[in-house]
């Protein structure tokens, strides 16, 4: 976008004539004490709750405690320069980002502030931060899947557009990887995806952003950072600001992905800012409005109906979990708001299954509604299969000699699937892909191939088909279902396969 | 600053009775009476001082406040039997608010680059008195980093018309982004 001569010329000119215009009138107060980033102020008699203040130094402010005598702010940025005696003017706006297509691909703030150096955003709408969540008849169920790219979820814990799935899990379980892979399998689609960091390390956001950019996934993407570094306040507002980004996405009709990574350390900052503005502690020294801080943000996500536009805006939250104590005040909390959750396992990420999925814990509300009917069909066996396996695998770990042929069967294919849900990160493989592997799989195709084999023979799978039966994938793309016929074709392929590769 | 909800309360009881008696500007006085001598250092000393008996801190009142009627030194003695001494000069900021805000007067401070001329003086109370529908008394500062112009604030209200501000807003419009400069044109 050029700027053209005679646009700041004309502007100038205006702003010349208008020079001995009216007298603005703002409504003013003085800061009386000012500590840890939060501001009481006497005066301000007409400000609202949540309205931005301009605080000396370019600093701005959010009023949240109105008192009857005084006004207590929380300070978005710096505060250090700020001290008693301070004159802060009200702004009449209430807290409000920038929106729009022209944020796709950039790093911002919580404030919509650029941080990529690509200059200013470009756009001139902007939305309130905090919005009541649509309501009941504007919205309509879930029934078109959010592909992850990802086997394991795709087929055993489906997530549909509009959906909330809660991912949690202690640190390093790859909680942050699977929602990249589930942007980055977004590429060349039709869902824009909003990544929001909570208090991280920027050095993380960093990595995460450069990742995104490796695989080409920020042309579909908004990254909105709130490092650790950042005032808890603005940590706060990250989550929101992510929230009506991606609002404005699905009133727009189209198809949002957001991420907020991660929901533990907002609710730290919230705390923070709740005992410095000396609200009440509660349950380990949280404020009491801690559930409705997570339920009001969550149930902005929504899939609208088609009067409405028919947008959606997914969620996948994050929790990191301590010593994998699921029962903890904020887990459970956000576990009984989100439609879901996939619970990440330290002991099997050890054991080399990644993604660390639990699939006994884990759990989508949703079910199969967000599934095409082809990866019904196959997926409705495989958690079949894998629920029998599970079961059996208590007891056959003390030795497997003294059980009948049937119930062996089931372990081995137990542990073929198991090795078929593995996946390298950053790797999504596409639906049709998918529903080969679990044809194979619970067709008995794969029952000969020895359990360490089952990587390799997959990996060659994927290209074998693409090379030799196009025909099938292409049918299962466009139709999302898996026929008789293209069934047959499978099984013939993957004859042909394991003659030639040898498995 | 503590106490002022405090303050603000004992101000309302003694402004609603200074009404039902039409005594207003006589307690406008009693009450100046009282905050200054509660504002020296020694007789706040007296009277917070807990070996004095109350008596004697009745007395050290009627003494010191022999011209203020008895109603004012009433309130003074409710002072110290509530040990709220302290907020006498709150009290009397507090009351002279509700005072101003009955008698229809608001309380500007007017800041100018260059100090004002009468006619000036004039003008600027005329027009703000229209602004806040009230009488306006004006104090005058004079701030030559504001350039030029005026600001005046009345109570939790702020009319700015500095050249320093307008210069503000001018650079802000035209750093803004170019979409903003395509909606204007």
């Amino acid at each position: 976008m050029t700027i053209r001569g005679q646009d700041i010329a004309s502007v100038i000119k205006r702003q010349i004539e208008e020079f001995g215009g009216e007298l603005t009138l703002v409504d003013v107060g003085t800061v009386v004490e000012a500590a840890d980033g939060v501001a009481r102020i006497h005066g301000l008699s007409d400000v609202r709750s949540m309205e931005l203040l301009q605080f000396p130094g370019d600093t701005l402010g959010m009023a949240l405690n109105l008192e009857e005598d005084s006004v207590s702010a929380v300070i978005l940025g710096g505060f250090s320069h700020i001290k008693e005696g301070d004159e802060v003017r009200s702004t009449g706006r209430i807290v409000e980002v920038p929106v729009g297509d022209a944020l796709v691909g950039r790093v911002v703030d919580p404030l919509g502030r650029p941080l990529d150096g690509k200059g200013p955003v470009n756009t001139s709408e902007t939305r309130p931060v905090e919005q009541i969540a649509p309501n009941v008849v504007s919205r309509k169920s879930v029934d078109t899947p959010l592909q992850f790219g990802v086997k394991i979820v795709d087929g055993l814990i489906p997530v549909g557009r509009g959906q909330r799935e809660l991912i949690i899990g202690d640190r390093n379980t790859g909680k942050t990887s699977l929602c990249l892979d589930a942007i980055i399998n977004q590429k060349g689609g039709d869902v824009t995806c909003v990544y929001v960091a909570i208090g991280q390390k920027a050095s993380k956001v960093a990595a995460t952003v450069a990742t995104l950019e490796q695989h080409g996934a920020m042309d579909h993407t908004i990254v909105i950072s709130s490092a650790a570094s950042d005032p808890a306040p603005v940590q706060y507002l990250a989550p929101y600001t992510g929230a009506t980004i991606a609002e404005h996405i699905m009133y727009s009709g189209r198809d949002a992905l957001i991420v907020y990574d991660d929901l533990t350390k907002h609710a730290w900052a919230y705390r923070q800012m709740s005992l410095l503005l000396r609200r009440p502690p509660g349950r380990e020294a949280y404020p009491g409005d801690v559930f409705y801080l997570h339920s009001r943000l969550l149930e902005r996500s929504a899939r609208m109906n088609d009067e409405n536009g028919g947008g959606s805006s997914t969620a996948l939250p994050i929790i990191e979990t301590q010593a994998g104590d699921l029962s903890a005040y904020v887990p459970t909390n956000v576990i009984s708001i989100t439609d879901g959750q996939i619970y990440l396992q330290p002991e099997l990420f050890t054991a080399g299954i990644r993604p660390a999925l639990d699939t006994g814990l884990s759990v989508s509300r949703v079910g199969s509604a967000a599934q095409t009917k082809g990866m019904k069909g196959v997926a409705g066996r495989l958690r079949l299969e894998m629920a029998q396996f599970r079961e059996i695998a208590t007891f056959a770990q003390f030795g497997t000699d003294d059980l009948d042929s049937s119930t062996r069967a089931q372990l081995e294919r137990g542990r073929r699937a198991t090795e078929v849900l593995k996946q390298v990160e950053l790797n999504p493989l596409s639906m049709e892909q998918q529903v080969t592997i679990f044809y194979l799989l619970t067709s008995g195709a794969l029952d000969d191939v020895a359990q360490e084999n089952i990587l390799a023979f997959e990996s060659g799978w994927h290209e074998y088909a693409a090379a030799n039966i196009p025909d099938v994938l292409g049918e299962i793309a466009s139709s999302g279902d898996l026929s008789d016929e293209a069934g047959k074709k499978l099984d013939e392929a993957a004859a042909a396969y394991k003659q030639t590769a040898g498995l | 600053m503590a106490g002022r909800p405090t303050a603000r309360r004992y101000a309302q009881a003694v402004f609603e009775l200074a009404l039902e008696h039409d005594a207003v500007d006589q307690w406008l006085n009693d009450i100046d009476l009282m905050a200054d001598a509660m504002g020296s250092e020694d007789f706040f000393a007296l009277l917070e001082a807990p070996q004095v008996p109350v008596r004697v801190k009745y007395r050290g009142i009627d003494t010191v406040m022999a011209g203020a009627s008895q109603l004012a030194r009433n309130l003074a003695s409710v002072l110290v039997d509530h040990r709220s001494v302290r907020f006498a000069g709150a009290i009397r900021d507090q009351f002279r608010a509700l005072a101003d805000a009955h008698n229809g007067v608001a309380r500007a401070e007017v800041v100018t680059a260059v100090a004002m001329e009468d006619a000036e003086r004039e003008r600027v109370s005329k027009l703000l008195g229209e602004l806040v529908s009230a009488n306006v008394v004006t104090t005058e500062r004079v701030d030559p980093d504001i350039i030029g112009g005026i600001i005046a604030r009345v109570g939790d209200h702020l009319f700015d018309g500095s050249v320093k501000t307008r210069l503000a807003d001018m650079r802000a419009a035209l750093a803004a982004p170019p979409v903003d400069l395509r909606q204007d044109s």
